[in-house]
């Protein structure tokens, strides 16, 4: 296994350079296919964007491990947890539940709780959910569709949010 | 925000000019094009040829810019898209959602 890291900026304009660094490194240590870049590149894009808009510090790291069938991308943020945003829906859930939640009116998505402060997006067209196609944010959607698996966890003692995304190869 | 517009007859055209269609410029941009839709443009294309890479905020701008032309029997197209942008509407399944055409040629026909 490879891994290397890269600190994020909070800067929108400096993505575009960051990203391509990334696809670079990455392609240092493994043969990726067209498809494979693109979604790398989508979600290295979704997963910056979303940290700048909405960590108190917009400081962070991307971790990326390189093995020989997976890579999976780590994004690190301080900040509270991005679970607030739909604490309340989660109160009355049980560990291994499936639920839909909503961020906003349009923008629903199916989560498997993994524990209290972890969970796994899940492809609702993998599964059969219902979607809302005109959705008003698609950041979450798109790591969703475009990754063999999507989790989050918060770190309560260290105050980070933690995105963790896989890709088989 | 580096934006071009012109109008063939009734139709708006627009290029995108800035090579990143992000965070930073999504809620302009669909400000702008909600304004030309109040001046009563309602056939639009949008030209993203110099864009290298657009993220969701702005693909949130696109589909505001859509759900306002819907009631006005209005018609938006996209074309230009790198192979980058063109796997993001497909995977969020919006390229059934808009008309995204190869060229500006196609996009008038479509329009006419």
């Amino acid at each position: 296994m490879v891994k290397f890291d890269l600190d994020i900026t909070g800067q929108p304009e400096l993505i575009h350079s960051f990203i391509n660094d990334a696809i670079f490194k990455i392609e240092q240590i493994v043969s990726i296919s067209d498809k494979l870049r693109h979604r790398i590149k989508l979600i290295l894009i979704e997963l910056l964007t979303n940290s700048i808009k909405h960590s108190l510090i917009s400081k962070g790291k991307i971790i990326v491990s390189v093995e020989q069938k997976s890579i999976k991308i780590t994004l690190i943020n301080k900040g509270t947890s991005f679970l607030s945003a739909i604490g309340k829906q989660l109160d009355i859930c049980n560990i291994g539940e499936v639920i839909e939640v909503f961020f906003s009116e349009t923008n629903n998505h199916h989560i498997k709780i993994i524990d209290k402060n972890k969970l796994e997006f899940l492809n609702p067209y993998e599964h059969n959910f219902r979607t809302e196609e005109l959705k008003d944010h698609y950041g979450l959607h798109i790591i969703t569709l475009a990754s063999n698996c999507f989790l989050y966890e918060y770190d309560i003692e260290n105050r980070e949010n933690i995105f963790i995304v896989l890709f088989e190869i | 925000m580096n934006v071009q517009e012109r109008n063939i007859d009734d139709i708006l055209l627009i290029y995108m000019q800035e090579r990143d269609a992000n965070l930073a410029i999504a809620d302009q941009f669909k400000q702008l094009v909600l304004q030309r839709i109040e001046s009563g443009e309602t056939k639009l294309i949008i030209s993203f040829k110099y864009v290298s890479y657009l993220d969701s905020s702005f693909l949130g701008a696109l589909v505001s810019i859509l759900k306002n032309l819907l009631p006005l029997q209005g018609k938006l197209v996209i074309i230009d898209l790198n192979e980058d942008i063109l796997s993001l509407f497909e995977i969020t399944r919006l390229d059934k959602v808009f008309l995204l055409r190869e060229s500006l040629e196609k996009a008038l026909e479509e329009l006419k």
